[in-house]
């Protein structure tokens, strides 16, 4: 029984990921939005004539910043191809187990944010002049935007189910998910301004949300599903 | 969505809720009475420090809130009855005015203690910042979510809300004491004199059963307008 959920989340998973690699919509638009994000608040950091401690204290700040805004931005538009295309409207009538349908959404998304955090990693310590280009390619920094990335993915996941049929939109999902991803971001910044203070804390933080987030985008998913079950058949 | 038998009976006209409302005006007259004309300024702060009764009064009345709110959204989504979304509703906007009131009252003392209104090494006035945004997000749902599909999708965000409050307080705990600025008063055996400790618990308890109050009436005034939709008034 759980294999046989596993396995339909892989498909999903995989179907996600295909129909995004043929169409690249998602991924042309993240990289974009990363880079554009990126020169800006680049611009902002020379504007104000910082030091290069000080720009080396902000980047994990600016980077985190740019990879919420950009995958907010990109998680909705993901739900609202499915929404109008009618395919969550097949696979419930398909019978697909929710938790399958939410594990292979919360993983798509996974990937494409991570895509976004290694080229604000990569662009953004560029555009600060900073010489520490790698800074954010060790394996803590990898940990750390993996499980910023998972607990965007995870609640970004469950409520975009919710904005996709808001009337605002996409637009709304910062709204809802930027004060549960607040803490993550505070905690992520600290891990990579690299104060050896309180590390163990900010690590319990992380994953302990993600944890939480996670859980909780399991049970409660299948109540946004709720009224699009209720539809006559 | 199952429909509970709304009583066709004006939900104001009882005689607890005169009770209670009479017992609330009492003690919150009471409270003023204590704290603007028996308690003497405190040494430090002079008469600023007056704002700390209804500081923390409103503190706990928003964590009240934010309780009350998430037995309402379990509630919904359990038994999908409108007068347990009713609660969820009145419970997120009632935590939204009092977590207003503790963000306020805690700038005008941080104004006067360390002459910062807000700072982000206080992991207090974040965390409360943070409850902040969630409880807009909240309020804003409400308004952008179709009738039908609203209850459902904020009982969801209530209960993410909801895990986030304890979250958001005890983290605060575990961080080093070097880390915070606010003043832990009553755990560290402050207010030593009994006029202070008596007015100090007396407001918070005229501050809390306001919040209750306030959750009452607002709960009973959307009962009133589930009713007046029904019959189409």
């Amino acid at each position: 029984m759980f294999n046989d959920k596993l396995r339909v989340c892989w498909r999903l998973f995989r179907k996600d990921l295909v129909i995004e690699a043929r169409r690249g919509e998602l991924l042309a638009m993240i990289v974009i939005a990363t880079i554009g994000l990126s020169v800006i608040l680049s611009y902002g950091a020379w504007l104000a004539g910082l030091s290069e401690n000080q720009r080396i204290l902000l980047a994990p700040a600016l980077s985190l910043s740019v990879l919420l805004i950009t995958a907010l931005s990109v998680i909705g538009k993901f739900s609202e191809y499915d929404e109008q295309s009618g395919a969550l409207e097949g696979l419930l009538m398909a019978d697909v187990p929710s938790e399958a349908l939410y594990l292979s959404r919360v993983a798509a998304i996974w990937v494409i944010t991570f895509v976004a955090a290694l080229v604000a990693s990569l662009i953004l310590p560029t555009l600060l002049g900073l010489p520490q280009v790698a800074a954010l390619f060790t394996v803590s920094g990898i940990a750390c935007v993996a499980g910023i990335s998972l607990g965007l993915a995870s609640t970004g996941a469950l409520l975009a189910s919710v904005t996709a049929r808001v009337r605002v939109g996409g637009i709304f999902l910062l709204t809802l998910v930027l004060p549960l991803i607040i803490p993550l971001f505070f905690a992520g910044c600290e891990v990579l301004s690299g104060q050896e203070s309180g590390h163990d804390f900010w690590w319990t933080v992380i994953w302990g949300l993600d944890a939480i987030y996670l859980a909780a985008g399991l049970w409660l998913h299948p109540y946004v599903l709720v009224n699009r079950t209720a539809l006559p058949l | 969505m199952s429909q509970p038998s709304i009583p066709n009976t004006n939900p104001f006209k009882s005689e607890l809720f005169t009770v209670a409302t009479v017992l609330v005006a009492a003690w919150i007259t009471y409270a003023m009475h204590l704290v603007f004309t028996v308690v003497p300024n405190e040494v430090t702060m002079g008469a600023v420090q007056r704002i700390f009764y209804f500081h923390v009064g409103s503190a706990f009345a928003t964590y009240a809130a934010a309780f009350c709110m998430l037995i309402g959204s379990l509630g919904f989504l359990a038994l999908k009855q409108n007068h347990l979304d009713s609660l969820q509703l009145a419970a997120a906007e009632v935590g939204l005015l009092f977590c207003s009131l503790v963000l306020i009252t805690g700038m005008i003392w941080g104004q006067f203690a360390w002459n910062l209104a807000f700072s982000f090494r206080e992991p207090r006035l974040v965390s409360t910042l943070v409850l902040w945004l969630l409880f807009v997000a909240l309020v804003a749902l409400r308004k952008f979510a179709d009738r039908e599909q609203a209850p459902a999708f904020c009982a969801v965000l209530g209960i993410l809300g909801a895990i986030m409050v304890p979250v958001v307080v005890f983290s605060v705990k575990l961080l080093s004491p070097i880390a915070q600025l606010h003043p832990v008063v009553v755990e560290h055996g402050g207010l030593r004199e009994a006029t202070f400790r008596t007015t100090f618990w007396v407001a918070n308890g005229a501050v809390v059963s306001m919040g209750l109050l306030f959750i009452w009436i607002r709960h009973r005034i959307a009962l009133l307008e589930i009713r007046s939709n029904e019959q189409n008034i």
